[in-house]
């Protein structure tokens, strides 16, 4: 980050630059006054009307801002953990208005809490019924048969099992974005001498507390850090505003339901059954090969969730003739938002997009 | 003469300490007594959660008041009203709030799905809020 007097090199005298510290030093306190003293700022503005929702389920359709819009919409499917407005920060940091402004029919599945009743909901679930649910309901809004499916982390994987077991349509074209494929890359599922249950409380669910100390693990100075940065950066309203907008996104963590997180730590943690065979889901085998739509699949070179490593397999595996890895600069959300993913990967997922959309 | 920059100083620093402990985490991230740690600690968490919601649930029964589970109970039943409703109403609500331009959009370069090229490679700055929950 740029500071008001570093372009202007060391030649600074002594009062200038006093000048300028005093400056910001204002600036910081009155920056700090406004973050003690106002909410976080909003997120999720684009006009969108609930399409459908069912427990932690629901699906929205944006409102298209385009005069023409292109034949196939797009289906976002968010990670299960988080809300899906951080693909809809605010004006000029949102992907959703990026692609509406570009043609695009965008629905998004998205999710809420899931309540104790839901505690025993499993990938079979997500893949057998909310993914195909879903589908259903946009053919129907939209009157379209084909569909672009576009995952994001376990959204991505949820996206990329749907399409393994359902290679005769109607998905038109597959999109992930940092999608973990071989898990024993994934630092957080390399340990395994802990046991799932602890991290299940009374209600069945795994609540977000634990989802945010787990991440935070791998990471355990990224907190501490990122809030040392903020107090040199508290001058700058724009480094302000964003951090703010990202730490809401990582409070509205949602908790998980118990019996999906068993089954992925059990399956795709601990045996590695997407990558090394085995895994079955509704008693149907899971193969990577049976993929066969055009896919793009776009990772963080800086991702520290889910490497490079972990997430290279899926284009390696798919069995697509059209199959593109595409590997940006970034970590896990500033590949997708945030002013990095504005002039890197948008531009890019349109340029694949567009071909593929008519 | 070249003043020292304090703030330059403090971000090295910052930067340097998080490296650090970063590093150290993922060389024990796969350790036995990092997952005991966990272990005992949820154990804790989740003993002092369970603990303080009978007390909580205690207090509200004293007080006359609904508990949790009763407000989820509730909340359960309003779901399940409101998500008969969605499908007993009439579906293309959406259609009146918003236009449907037709589907007849392009790329503005009318050309075969081109493959595409990595963006030029940067050095890694640190970031906030970054590999944070998805």
């Amino acid at each position: 980050m740029t500071r008001p007097h570093d372009d202007r090199g060391t030649g600074m005298s002594l009062v200038d630059r006093l000048r300028s510290e005093v400056s910001m030093m204002v600036q910081r306190s009155r920056n700090a006054v406004e973050y003690l003293s106002t909410p976080p700022p909003a997120v999720g503005l684009s006009p969108k009307t609930l399409l459908h929702r069912r427990g932690t389920l629901c699906l929205y359709h944006y409102h298209a801002t385009s005069d023409e819009i292109y034949r196939v919409p797009l289906l976002f499917v968010m990670a299960t953990t988080s809300k899906a407005a951080i693909f809809d920060l605010t004006k000029g940091q949102s992907l959703i208005e990026f692609l509406l402004a570009r043609g695009y029919d965008v629905y998004v599945m998205d999710w809420y809490a899931p309540s104790q009743e839901e505690s025993h909901l499993k990938l079979e679930h997500y893949v057998l019924d909310f993914i195909p649910d879903c589908i259903r309901r946009v053919q129907q809004d939209s009157g379209v048969e084909d569909i672009t499916l576009i995952g994001y982390c376990m959204g991505g994987v949820l996206s990329a099992l749907y399409a393994a077991l359902h290679p005769g349509g109607p998905l038109k074209n597959l999109v992930c974005f940092t999608t973990p494929i071989d898990w024993t890359k994934m630092p957080l599922a390399k340990q395994r001498h802990f046991k799932a249950e602890r991290l299940i409380d009374a209600t069945g669910l795994v609540p977000p507390q634990a989802i945010i100390k787990a991440i935070e693990l791998h990471r355990p100075a990224g907190k501490i850090a990122g809030q040392a940065r903020l107090l040199d950066n508290l001058w700058n309203e724009d480094y302000v505003k964003g951090y703010r907008m990202m730490a809401r996104f990582n409070d509205e963590t949602l908790p998980l339901p118990g019996d999906y997180f068993r089954q992925i730590h059990q399956e795709l943690g601990q045996r590695n059954s997407l990558y090394e065979g085995g895994l079955r889901i509704g008693g149907q085998a899971v193969d990577l090969k049976k993929i066969e739509v055009s896919l793009l699949h776009v990772i963080a070179q800086y991702d520290s969730l889910v490497p490079p490593d972990c997430a290279q397999p899926l284009v390696a595996r798919a069995g697509s003739r059209d199959k593109e890895e595409l590997m940006l600069p970034g970590g896990h959300v500033s590949l997708v938002a945030g002013p990095a993913a504005v002039k890197r990967m948008w531009p890019k997922l349109d340029q694949w997009l567009g071909g593929r959309s008519v | 003469m070249a003043l020292p920059d304090p703030f330059k100083l403090y971000r090295e620093a910052i930067t340097r300490f998080e490296n650090g402990i970063n590093a150290l985490a993922a060389r024990n991230i796969d350790s036995k007594e990092l997952g005991v740690v966990i272990d005992q600690y949820s154990r804790v968490t989740l003993g002092l959660q369970h603990l303080s919601q009978a007390s909580l649930e205690l207090l509200y029964k004293r007080l006359d008041l609904p508990s949790r589970n009763e407000v989820n109970a509730l909340a359960a039943s309003l779901r399940r009203v409101e998500d008969k409703l969605d499908q007993l109403l009439p579906t293309p609500t959406s259609t009146a709030i918003a236009p449907r331009p037709p589907r007849t959009r392009r790329p503005l370069a009318e050309v075969h799905p081109m493959p595409l090229k990595p963006a030029s490679k940067r050095k890694r700055k640190e970031g906030v809020g970054d590999d944070s929950a998805a």
